[in-house]
């Protein structure tokens, strides 16, 4: 039979070919190189509608799920938001004295002063489908003074960094994430560690630590802030499983992240101030280039975990 | 190009559009592993009804919007999407003729090596576990492909004339 399938002459075998040496070239220059970063900029600012679009059965789904309220619940929600609510006040009236005490602290031993982050609220927009990667895409771009590397939390702990910025959207890299590291503390003794994601959305893992470490079950996990990316003492994770198994040299610590990763919805950016962004940006690798970070062995290169 | 070309071309790119729309929507947590690939169901249906006009060079450029969307490295899925065109295109030239089930289990075991050739593809640019549940999105595609097909030839064959349709069938 007369090969019907070549539209220009060619093949379909030398077609796909050609097509193959395109790929090639393409993923060499977008994950070693980042050659593609305006294209994208400008491409993702054009694709904001079709991200909302792709996200409406969802909001739709969510919003019949909220009009069936009923006056009774809605009545015992806002009862119990109220006395949340109270109950924070509370807790906060010694914040001021705290923090000017804290103030003193540092001066008298001669400690910068920590001054509050600026932060904004986003939302999500649309969740990655891709199988490979944990990233969800958000509703605050160029336009609010985004940065790439910026610390995304919410009100449980860290979420994740912003990897790549477009006009009006941004692309967060969740801290279970397979290329993400967070440098930490365990805050009951101040043990050092580096929390890597596993590519399983609510498991973090804590690697190269020895056996006889002391972590426990249970152990929250701060920033520590010695990567620069995250600013120090925001909740991370709480250890979920010790293994010290004989024969392997390393204890197998898992801990479980703080935030509901799957079940993101609102969160905030938080502004690291310039001055402190600029010590750690020099020499490292960028924040927004995971492939190249990701490929590389130590922990270290990871993005948030240099 | 006349009328019915441009008919054909709208539906083509209509559906593929729509394909990659769907793609991106997630499905809530405990359902998302089922969440089948719909635009690998309507290139694959494309590729097997009219492989003079559709196969790898669309697969590819399909391929290469997903990635842009997905915000994954670029060329991954286009290189995927390709061999899976590829596949249908070069090694199953009879495919037109096939029953309904058989071209069901060619589209269900071509997306199943495709996705194959994506986690190697990842593998080697980055750092990638293997999440066998991904497999489970074979099944559910290769589920979907029958009623892919039946829609898309009810639409086919809206907008192409029966003359046409005969003039392809060689």
């Amino acid at each position: 039979m007369v090969d019907k399938l070549g539209y220009f002459g060619i093949s379909s075998t030398a077609r796909f070919i050609i097509c193959g040496i395109f790929s090639l070239v393409l993923i060499v220059c977008d994950s070693h190189f980042n050659y593609f970063k305006d294209l994208r900029y400008t491409l993702e600012g054009w694709l904001t509608p079709v991200y909302y679009v792709a996200n409406m059965p969802v909001a739709f789904g969510r919003g019949i799920s909220e009009s069936r309220y009923s006056y009774q619940e809605l009545l015992r929600e806002n009862n119990f938001l109220k006395r949340e609510i109270s109950d924070i006040r509370v807790d906060l009236l010694r914040y001021d004295s705290l923090v000017e005490d804290n103030e003193r602290l540092r001066r008298l031993s001669n400690s910068p002063i920590q001054d509050d982050f600026r932060k904004i609220g986003a939302e999500v927009i649309m969740v990655d489908t891709n199988p490979f990667s944990l990233t969800v895409m958000i509703n605050r771009g160029t336009d609010d003074d985004v940065y790439e590397g910026q610390p995304v939390v919410n009100e449980e702990g860290i979420v994740g960094l912003v990897i790549s910025v477009s006009k009006s959207t941004s692309r967060v890299l969740l801290i279970s994430d397979q290329n993400h590291a967070v440098p930490v503390v365990v805050l009951r003794n101040g043990i050092r560690a580096i929390a890597s994601g596993t590519g399983v959305v609510n498991e973090l893992s804590i690697v190269n630590m020895p056996r006889n470490v002391d972590i426990r079950e249970g152990d929250l996990l701060v920033t520590s802030g010695l990567g620069g990316k995250f600013p120090r003492g925001y909740p991370v994770a709480r250890v979920s499983m010790f293994d010290r198994r004989e024969g392997v040299q390393f204890a197998e610590i898992k801990a479980q992240p703080t935030v509901l990763l799957d079940r993101l919805r609102h969160m905030f950016l938080i502004w690291v101030p310039e001055s402190q962004r600029e010590q750690v940006y020099t020499g490292t690798p960028d924040a927004g280039d995971r492939n190249d970070t990701g490929s590389q062995t130590g922990e270290n290169n990871k993005p948030g975990g240099n | 190009m006349n009328i019915r070309h441009a008919g054909v071309f709208i539906v083509i790119w209509g559906s593929l559009f729509l394909g990659l729309l769907l793609s991106l929507i997630k499905l809530p947590a405990e359902a998302d592993v089922f969440s089948p690939n719909y635009v690998v169901c309507v290139l694959l249906y494309w590729v097997i009804v009219v492989p003079e006009k559709v196969n790898v060079g669309i697969g590819w450029f399909t391929g290469l919007i997903f990635d842009f969307l997905l915000g994954a490295t670029l060329g991954i899925h286009a290189a995927a999407f390709a061999f899976m065109s590829w596949i249908v295109a070069s090694q199953f030239k009879n495919i037109r003729y096939y029953s309904l089930i058989q071209k069901t289990i060619v589209v269900g075991a071509v997306n199943c090596l495709g996705q194959f050739l994506l986690f190697w593809v990842e593998h080697i640019f980055g750092v990638v576990t293997v999440d066998y549940q991904v497999f489970w999105s074979c099944l559910s595609t290769m589920l979907l492909w029958p009623l892919v097909y039946l829609v898309l030839t009810l639409v086919y064959e809206a907008v192409t004339p029966k003359s046409a349709l005969e003039l392809y069938d060689y």
